[in-house]
């Protein structure tokens, strides 16, 4: 018994005082400091997880109602090109059209603390790397990517917001005080400061990559951005410039088949620029079970982003006008006949042969979820029209989620119409404005523009060209608050087609399907949410 | 053994022993021998030596003698019993008589009756006699009495009565033996279950209350925490949901007092685990430690209240096997009822109507829906009938076996319990093994061994969640078809229900437990105990995902088949494996000095652990094997993924009771107590508590004096408690690893990607509590009604709180949580029992608890927007208080001119334009602006501040009946989502949503109707408040049993029937969900109500 007493106080003992190291403990899910920073390639990892911000995508939870172009609610449901499909929760139904957004109720709720987030991550790596012995060619490789990282962060916040705080390092409270807390900068020294980035940016980036490096960001990426920021900005000669360098270095072509750019088999093609890179199965994107139609019964596609008559009404006949401009190929009985090649890429229409079946929205067809239906709430299509543009045909309608296709941020179409605008705008239509347009109605199956435009029949067509062209890539928000347009498209109502009667007697009814409510007193602006102006008191909210 | 006995007698009594015996006058009515002898004693002079033990199976003695000699009066107490004396040299020896072969005394066979009565001499029903050493046992009637038809005469009777002390009494040749069995619940005597040990009820001097597991066994729950609901003061449970197997409970005790994890600890035989799989079967009792001086043992880990889980273990001598189980039903406590599709379109059609849109549904339509004569395109769906069952089947079956001898005690048992969902490929499953054993190996070493194992089983379809069942039933409208008049399923949810694969989870425990206890021979009072407990969890998960067909009805009316679910099939799954080690190693020590008493220990607790995790999956199968091997073999198409953590904590902990005079207590505990999720130099702290208690009634102006009286202590307590808040390694700046971007266009492959975790604090440490507690405990009328009564304040400081709002919104990182955080709690609890049984055989007890606990935040991060305004203010407020508008009714025509617009100076909404029937705000900043500025606290906490439980028992001739009612105040449901919008998200409108404002029905429930919810009316604001009160008869069971004249013949010795139920009936002001229900949108698997029909054997 002796023993066993002693031996449970030598163990008493023992533990207690052998216990020193009992709860160090190192963690198995974390890297130092030192480690990260030592070689290229762990660093790389950190950029990695930069370009890994460009869109997370859509996914149940936490994007799932922020606008963009990969979204439930995409960017064009903000414009009269598309109305979506359902309604409860999504922000350009409940907010937009009812003007009822404000910084409590902002439609971009987390983008202003993402792409702060994102800039942080890149003020971080700047200035790690900028410090690391690194060899200099890699370190100016690396260097550049995060440059036009943050300088295309930035450009999404100045898109939105006007002049923004520019953070060009890591903010650190316990360090530089209440030095964290930045006014906002002008909108004139945010477009100089991307102009400045994207110059710094271009100059360390290659024409393209290879092999496993596809997808990062090159020297074309840059100068697009750059031109896209002069355009924004209005600096006409400037961006005329900077898009015709892109154009004159003959680094892209026009993909030659227009509804195949956005196809999983042609990513990265020849007039790719920058896109957000996806993957089926490894990191899939739920945009076609968000944008895909609703098929003859419940269970696929949300009908999320359906497109309006008023875009329909854009397309061009063979021709070369619309239907407004009289167009004699235009036949109200068949009103989908003969039209620009890119309608049938962009849109589905009733009659459509779509996946071996035919897509109808006319009224009367029993069970056909698809079914006009301007009051939808749920089931039903908004506008009489589908998405056809962006979805991988090999995986409508059904099975959707592994969607791999590629989100194209800058392709080099749009250089060309950004070439357009901007040379129109500073020069007058030159005839490299009509090159550069006239290459877009090549692949439309469209006759070259007429001569003898002026500058402001020209500044029309290329307004035109580029909805059409660009339509559902997320550029025609964009374009209605720089062209300062919105208050007029939107005293308009959205309309949508109302198809009756069967067989070859078929009526085709405009009628609206939504109202937009718009305030060019403020909205040309988003207001700032107002989490970021509590936390910090040197932010001035825009006229909200 | 037995000569040391002696030895101390001599030593003691030989002081006496000096006179001559002289003859005896004794005049006694049943005396104990004991007494008896000491009296012989005092009259004789002589010197008595005898077994204590053969002397107390006499049971007491009538006698009446003059002057008559000590060897015949000492014959005649004897007769009947195996003793023998000897007188020599004026002592007196009791023996044991010898038995030798050929020379056995002949025992008679005689009949024995009698009756059992409690301390008041009212008779006990349903007590059980049991003959010890022989094979018979009966239970007493309704009028207490009992009859043996032939017993020996010197049999010994074991009477036992659930509530009393059982006791032993010899037969001794009676023929009427009658037996008064003493209260045992409430005794002061008993011993409670504290920290690290036990305590003498009388001595405690902390807030504790307990309940048998017998009570929780009433309850079919598959875990034990629900049953606690109403049992004990101050303690809340909230089960959040009716899933198979998935019934636990939200536990708080004493209200919420933080704002990190408000859980309590939860120890079962002193080693934390999880409770909820226990057979409940195997519980003896459920304690919980309420204040200071009882949790500060537990350091770190106490300051939200420990629940102390004690199994049963084996007692020497009571063999006892034993069958216990139930077969039952469950159906869901409240489903809304839904509008069906003749209704659904026409009210859809008016909602389209009221805001300018064309009609979705032409009157062909209508009719078509109205007639039903069209079920494939005009369907009626009954979609909760057809997705959510009701009357699934729930059953529990255990078998439990006990005994011992003085040496070597045991306990084991087994127990089964298989719970069914509303769905067919739904369930759950348990299988519980536990067996322990007490063994002295020696007078002074005891050895303790347990071994508890659990594994557990849920089954669910791979291609749906059981809780989706309960949202796609309440929200499709009745116009969509669940299946075709040909049978065709005609929605992916039925194949999803049955052809989908499945999802199994397998979840398996292992809980060994050694412990050596040595008493220390020359340092009487002190004990060494060692422990060391054993945990493996190993959790299994696979899911076979298969591709699903169902049919669509095209334009041609053509059934079309559509896929649903993956392209091919694909399997997942992953092993979780979580070791555990307590070491723990206590020193007590017990010392009565005169009239001080004192009772201590320490303790040196180490736990450590491992825990890793690993996964893989395989899609595109192309053979129907689902086994991870037999997949692609496409490395594209193969994926995995792991992880492993350390954990350890260690501390020290000491307790320290002394008692003066049995009348005033004082105690002191703590911990010095450190964990690893800390930086050096920041893991350790101390938490200190003391207590004194003052039992009025022992006092000698109370004591024997107020007859109705027995028991009066006041208790106080203050001390320091911790709560372990936040994750580890809190204090370290790193850098995580994750699977990022995708390089290579179209030969994708993936990168690994880093990022910089939250900002670092290296001076992040646990919370502490500072409780203060004042109770008094009070038992009168004999014991009959008990009383206790607490209040409680609480002070909790450096709780985690982020302070995202001290950095701008710029900063782009999450800075990580400081100890900043300050809390505020109080409340009073107060508990009354009451037992009663009377002369006609009926017995009762009734009991209630209340409890009432708030709290508020004394100091958090905020903005200055918020804080600057009273109403927005979250300062001062209890934590989790909701904010949104203040509602002032709906708008009413008389609001608006003639042009449809608000009348000038109403205060302006933000939120799109309103009209007649929508909600209005009040403008409580006067800025003119319905805006966020005009929030403020809208209803009451989502927990509730007030709880209480009522429980009754009434016994009559064999029947009984418990039930058991609980209810909540001070709470409040808030209605989001469908619950709140009709066609909200292309859902359907629930009936009582029909209440909705038109210019007819100005005082609707409901605003306008339309046909999606309008900006306006989805603000968050009181308008979607409802009371979250409640009553409901949580427990009920009604129990028979079974004559023993009809038990005789099969060898049972007790058999019990019973009918028993859970969530009978609910009493609460928005009946149309369950009142507890666990999200504002009730998109959960819903509670169930619960019948079942039980039977208990005893062999």
């Amino acid at each position: 018994m002796k023993r066993i007493t002693y031996l449970l106080a030598t163990v008493l003992l023992c533990t207690g005082a052998c216990s020193d190291n009992a709860l160090e403990i190192t963690p198995t899910d974390r890297l130092s400091d030192a480690i990260v920073w030592e070689s290229p390639t762990t660093a790389g990892f950190v950029l990695n997880d930069i370009y890994d911000q460009l869109n997370a995508g859509p996914i149940i939870g936490t994007w799932l109602h922020l606008p963009s172009q990969i979204s439930n609610d995409p960017l064009d449901n903000f414009t009269d090109n598309a109305v979506s499909g359902p309604v409860a929760g999504i922000p350009s139904r409940q907010l937009f059209d009812n003007n009822s957004y404000n910084p409590s109720n902002p439609i971009f709720d987390q983008t202003w603390s993402k792409m702060y987030a994102n800039i942080r991550k890149c003020n971080l790596f700047i200035e790690k790397v900028g410090q690391a012995a690194f060899d200099e060619e890699e370190k100016k490789m690396l260097l550049a990517q995060a440059i036009f990282l943050r300088a295309h962060f930035y450009k999404t916040l100045i898109d939105l917001y006007g002049g923004v705080p520019l953070i060009v390092e890591v903010l650190d409270n316990t360090a530089q005080g209440d030095a964290i807390f930045r006014p906002r900068n002008t909108y004139e020294e945010c477009v100089a400061f991307l102009v400045e980035q994207a110059d710094l940016a271009a100059a360390g980036l290659p024409e393209s990559w290879s092999g496993a490096d596809v997808g990062r960001a090159t020297w074309g990426a840059a100068m697009t951005l750059k031109g896209a920021a002069q355009l924004y900005a209005g600096q006409w000669a400037e961006a005329a410039e900077t898009n015709r360098t892109i154009i004159e270095s003959g680094v892209y072509r026009l993909f030659p088949d227009f509804s195949g750019i956005f196809l999983p088999e042609n990513e990265n093609n020849e007039e790719i620029i920058f896109d957000v890179q996806y993957a089926p199965v490894i990191r899939n994107i739920r945009t076609h079970q968000f944008w895909g139609v609703l098929w003859a019964e419940k269970g696929s596609g949300w009908s999320a982003m359906s497109p309006s008559q008023n875009l329909v009404d854009q397309f061009e006949f063979k021709d070369g006008k619309t239907e407004a401009e009289g167009s004699a190929m235009f036949d109200p009985e068949k009103p989908y006949d003969n039209r620009d090649e890119r309608f049938y890429a962009t849109i589905l229409y009733d009659g459509v042969p779509w996946q071996g079946r035919t897509y109808y929205t006319r009224l009367g067809i029993p069970n056909n979820y698809n079914e006009f239906t301007p009051t939808v709430s749920g089931n039903g299509n908004p506008t009489g029209y589908g998405l056809r543009k962006l979805l991988d045909p090999a995986l409508m309608p059904l099975n959707n989620n592994l969607n791999g296709s590629n989100a194209v941020i800058y392709r080099y179409a749009e250089v060309l119409l950004n070439y357009a605008e901007a040379q129109n705008e500073a020069q007058g239509p030159d005839q490299s404005v009509y090159e550069a347009v006239n290459a877009l109605r090549d692949r439309g199956g469209l006759p070259h523009l007429p001569q003898g435009l002026s500058q402001m029949e020209m500044r029309q067509r290329i307004r035109r060209e580029r909805r059409v062209e660009l339509a559902f890539e997320g550029k025609y928000f964009y374009d209605l608050l720089r062209w300062r347009t919105a208050e007029q498209v939107f005293s308009q109502p959205v309309k949508g087609m109302r198809i009756t009667g069967s067989g070859d007697n078929l009526n085709y009814e405009k009628v609206n399907v939504r109202t937009i409510t718009f305030d060019a007193s403020k909205n040309y602006l988003m207001p700032i949410p107002q989490y970021a102006i509590d936390q910090n008191p040197k932010l001035e909210q825009n006229n909200y | 053994m037995k000569t040391t006995f002696i030895f101390v007698l001599v030593a003691v009594l030989q002081v006496n022993a000096h006179t001559h015996a002289q003859p005896l006058t004794l005049n006694e009515q049943n005396i104990p021998l004991r007494e008896l002898i000491e009296k012989m004693r005092q009259q004789t002079g002589y010197d008595f030596f005898y077994d204590a033990k053969l002397i107390r199976a006499v049971s007491p003695v009538t006698i009446q003698v003059q002057d008559a000699p000590l060897p015949e009066v000492l014959t005649e107490i004897f007769d009947g019993y195996p003793l023998t004396f000897s007188i020599a040299d004026n002592a007196v020896v009791i023996k044991k008589v010898t038995l030798k072969a050929g020379n056995a005394i002949k025992r008679m066979q005689q009949s024995v009756s009698g009756m059992v009565r409690d301390a008041d001499g009212q008779p006990l029903a349903g007590a059980t006699v049991r003959h010890k050493g022989g094979d018979r046992t009966v239970i007493t009637d309704a009028s207490g009495r009992f009859q043996f038809p032939a017993l020996p005469q010197d049999a010994v009777l074991s009477v036992s009565y659930t509530g009393y002390l059982s006791q032993d009494i010899a037969v001794s040749g009676r023929e009427m033996v009658d037996v008064i069995l003493q209260q045992q619940v409430i005794s002061m005597e008993d011993v409670v279950v504290v920290g690290y040990g036990t305590q003498r009820k009388a001595d405690v001097t902390g807030a504790i209350a307990s309940v048998g597991g017998a009570e929780l066994a009433r309850a079919p729950v598959a875990n034990v925490s629900s049953s606690l609901a109403g049992r004990i003061p101050g303690v809340l449970a909230r089960s959040n949901s009716g899933a198979p197997g998935g019934d636990q409970a939200t536990i708080q005790i004493r209200g919420i007092n933080t704002t990190g994890s408000a859980d309590p600890l939860v120890l079962v035989d002193g080693v934390p685990m999880d409770y909820n799989l226990l057979n409940v079967d195997d519980i003896e009792t459920v304690t919980v430690l309420k204040d200071a001086a009882a949790v500060a043992p537990y350091g770190l880990a106490g300051a939200n209240g420990v629940i102390l889980v004690t199994t049963k273990r084996g007692k020497a001598g009571n063999f006892s096997f034993a069958y216990n189980g139930y077969y039952g039903f469950q159906t869901p406590t409240a489903i809304p009822t839904y509008l069906n599709a003749y209704e659904y379109a026409t009210t859809l059609n008016l909602a389209n109507a009221n805001v300018g849109n064309p009609e979705p549904f032409d009157a062909e339509a209508l009719e078509l829906y109205r007639n039903g004569a069209d079920p494939d395109r005009f369907p009626d769906t009954d979609w909760v009938g057809e997705l959510i069952g009701k009357h699934t089947p729930m059953t529990k079956h255990s078998l439990t076996f006990s005994g011992g001898s003085d040496r070597i005690r045991f306990f084991g048992s087994g127990g089964y319990l298989a719970q069914d969902g509303v769905a067919e490929t739904i369930d759950y499953n348990r299988y519980n093994v536990t067996a322990n054993v007490d063994a002295d190996v020696t007078e002074t070493t005891k050895f303790l061994i347990d071994v508890n194992l659990v594994a557990g089983a849920s089954n669910a379809p791979a291609g749906v969640a059981p809780a989706s069942l309960f949202s796609t039933g309440k929200e499709t409208p009745s116009i969509f078809p669940i299946r075709y008049s040909n049978g065709l399923p005609a929605h992916a949810v039925l194949p999803s229900i049955h052809e989908s694969g499945y999802d199994r989870e397998r979840n398996n425990v292992t809980n060994l437990r050694a412990e050596i206890e040595q008493r220390i021979p020359f340092a009487k009072g002190l004990t060494l105990r060692g422990v060391y407990a054993y945990r493996k969890v190993f959790d299994t998960n696979k899911t076979w995902n298969l591709p699903l067909t169902f049919y669509g009805l095209d334009g041609n009316n053509d059934f079309v088949p559509l896929q649903s679910g993956p392209n091919l099939p694909t399997l997942n799954q992953g092993v979780d494996e979580r070791y555990a080690q307590t070491i723990q190693l206590y020193a007590t020590y017990k010392k009565n000095v005169g009239r001080h008493n004192i009772d201590g220990l320490v303790v040196y607790e180490n736990r450590k652990g491992t825990e890793g995790e690993l996964s893989a999956s395989r899609i595109n199968y192309t053979v129907p094997l689902d086994e991870i091997g037999q997949g692609s073999s496409d490395r594209a198409d193969f994926d995995n993924d792991g992880s492993s953590a350390r954990w350890a904590q260690e501390g020290w902990v000491y307790r320290l009771n002394y008692a003066f005079n049995d009348r005033y207590l004082l105690g002191v505990s703590g911990r010095y107590d450190g964990h690893y999720y800390f930086a050096p130099g920041k893991r350790y702290a101390f938490f200190p508590a003391f207590s004194a208690g003052w039992r009025i009634s022992e006092e000698n102006f109370l004591k024997d004096r107020v007859g109705w009286l027995s028991e009066l202590k006041l208790r106080a307590s203050h001390g320091k408690s911790g709560n372990l808040a936040g994750s580890a390694f809190q204090y370290l700046t790193a850098y995580g690893i994750k699977s990022g971007y995708v390089f290579g266009g179209t030969n994708p492959t993936q990168v690994q990607g880093v990022f910089e975790r939250a900002q670092a604090n290296p001076n992040i440490t646990w919370e502490t509590a500072l409780k203060t507690d004042v109770g008094l405990d009070a038992l009168f009328f004999r014991n009959k009604l008990s009383a206790t009564f607490d209040v409680f304040f609480e002070r909790r400081s450096g709780m985690l709180i982020p302070p995202a709002t001290t950095v701008p919104a710029e900063y782009g990182i999450d800075i990580s949580e400081v100890n900043a955080g300050e809390m505020e709690g109080r409340g009073l609890e107060l508990s009354v029992d009451y037992k009663h049984n009377t002369s006609s055989g009926l017995a009762f007890q009734v009991g209630g608890n209340f409890s009432y606990a708030s709290n508020k935040l004394i100091q958090t991060f905020e903005t200055q927007a918020t804080y600057d305004n009273p109403n927005r203010r979250r300062t001062g407020r209890p934590w989790n208080t909701r904010f949104g508008l203040q509602d002032d009714g709906l708008y009413q025509e008389a609001d608006f001119d003639s042009e449809g617009n608000l009348l000038e100076g109403l205060p302006v909404p933000t939120y799109g334009r309103v009209y007649p029937g929508d909600i209005k705000y009040r403008d409580l900043n006067g800025d003119g602006r319905i805006d966020i500025n005009d929030e403020t606290a809208i209803g009451k906490p989502q927990f509730p501040e007030i709880i209480y439980g009522i429980n009754m028992m009434v016994a009559w001739k064999g029947f009984d009946l418990h039930a058991l009612f609980q209810g909540a105040g001070n709470a409040s449901l808030y209605l989001a989502g469908d619950l709140a919008y009709p066609f909200f998200n292309g859902a359907t409108m629930a009936h009582y949503q029909l209440d909705y404002w038109t210019p007819d029905n100005t005082g609707a429930a409901f605003p306008r109707l339309t046909p999606s919810p309008v900006t306006n009316n989805e603000q968050t604001s009181s308008f979607w408040i409802r009371s979250g009160s409640y009553l409901r008869l949580k427990t009920l069971e009604l129990g028979y049993s079974i004559p023993q004249s009809l038990l005789t013949r099969v060898a049972i010795k007790q058999a019990r029937l019973s009918l028993s139920g859970q969530n009978l009936l609910t009493f609460s002001s928005f009946k149309h969900i369950d009142p507890e229900m666990s999200q504002n949108r009730a998109r959960y698997y819903f509670q169930q109500k619960v019948y079942t029909l039980g039977l208990s054997l005893n062999f």
